[in-house]
C-alpha cells in the first residue's frame, strides 16, 4: 500500500470468519501491494467481510506490514467466492489449504 | 484543490468536477473498457450461442497484458488450478468492471461544470471501484512496485508519463475522497 508505513500493532490477530464445518480449511490470503491505498483496502474489508472498523484496519496493516494477511477461512468454495470477491475490488488475493 | 466529493445531507454523495477533471475522467474511463475487451475469448470472437447463454468459458491463461494480468491475478499458486479459476470467474469479473467502468462514464456523458452528480450508496461504491481500477491500471504503466515509489521522484515534467504521474495521483485523491464520503 502506498501510505507510509504506520506502526505494528503487537496485538493485532487474525480472527478469521467461521463457517460450517467443512475438511480440510481453507484460507483467503491479501497480499501487499503499493497501490491500493489503506483506507481502500480497511473500506474493502468492512465492505465485503462486514469486519469493524478496528478489524479492519487490524488486516490491512498486517497486510502492509507483514506482506500479506488471511482475512477469512472457511470451505473451499467460500473462498473461491472471496478470492472472486477481492479480485473484482482490485485487491490481490490467492486461497490456499490452511496447512499449505 | 477543489473537493470532488462530499456526503450530503440526504445521505447521498455529491460529485462536482471542473470540465477539465470530467474529460480526463471520460478518457480514462474509454481507455479502461477498451482495455477490458482486449484478450476476452467471451468476447466478439466467442461461440455466439454459448456467449448468449453465459455459458461460455474464460481463458485459462493469465492474460498477456500486464495490466489485465493485474487486474485478473491467478488466485492459486498451482497453475493449473488457477487457471480454473480463471475459467470460471474472469468472465463475470470483467463484465463486473466494465458495467461499472460504464455506468460511470455514462454519468458523465453530457456533464459541465457546475453540474452536479448525485451518487446513491451503490451508485457511490461503482464509482470507487472504477476509479480504482483504472488507478491499478496507471500503475501498472508507471511501474511501480515498491511501497515507497513515489512516481513523481523519477518521472519529471519532460517525461511522456508525467501525465499519466499527475492523473495517477489524483484518481489516489478521488478514492480516498470517496471512502471517506462512503464510511464517514
Amino acid at each position: 500500500m502506498s501510505v507510509a508505513p504506520v506502526e505494528v500493532d503487537p496485538e493485532a490477530t487474525e480472527q478469521t470468519r467461521s463457517s460450517p464445518v467443512e475438511n480440510p480449511v481453507w484460507v483467503t490470503v491479501v497480499w501487499n501491494d503499493p497501490v491500493n491505498l489503506m483506507s481502500y483496502v480497511t473500506y474493502v474489508f468492512m465492505t465485503y467481510f462486514g469486519y469493524s472498523k478496528g478489524k479492519s484496519e487490524r488486516l490491512m496493516r498486517e497486510v502492509h506490514n507483514l506482506g500479506k494477511a488471511i482475512v477469512s477461512s472457511g470451505g473451499r468454495e467460500q473462498m473461491e467466492k472471496d478470492v472472486a470477491a477481492m479480485h473484482g475490488y482490485g485487491l490481490w488475493a490467492t486461497l490456499q489449504r490452511q496447512d499449505g | 484543490m477543489l473537493q470532488p466529493f462530499e456526503a450530503h445531507r440526504s445521505g447521498r454523495i455529491v460529485g462536482a468536477f471542473t470540465d477539465g477533471q470530467a474529460g480526463v475522467l471520460r478518457f480514462l474511463l474509454a481507455g479502461q473498457l477498451a482495455l477490458l475487451d482486449e484478450e476476452d475469448p467471451t468476447g466478439d470472437d466467442s461461440d455466439p450461442l454459448a456467449a448468449a447463454l453465459g455459458i461460455a468459458d474464460g481463458p485459462v491463461k493469465k492474460p498477456d497484458n500486464p495490466a489485465l494480468a493485474r487486474l485478473f491475478p491467478d488466485a492459486y499458486g498451482d497453475a493449473d488450478e488457477a487457471g480454473e479459476f480463471r475459467r470460471l470467474t474472469e468472465p463475470d469479473l470483467r463484465e463486473g468492471k466494465r458495467a461499472a467502468a460504464r455506468q460511470v462514464l455514462d454519468t458523465l456523458q453530457g456533464y459541465s461544470e457546475g453540474d452536479r452528480i448525485l451518487l446513491d450508496g451503490e451508485q457511490a461504491r461503482l464509482w470507487l471501484g472504477a476509479v480504482n481500477d483504472i488507478r491499478l491500471v496507471l500503475a501498472v504503466w508507471l511501474e511501480i512496485e515498491d511501497d515507497d515509489d513515489n512516481p513523481y521522484d523519477r518521472i519529471g515534467p519532460d517525461d511522456e508519463r508525467y501525465e499519466i504521474v499527475v492523473m495517477y495521483h489524483w484518481l489516489g485523491a478521488l478514492v480516498e475522497w470517496l471512502v471517506e464520503a462512503l464510511m464517514g
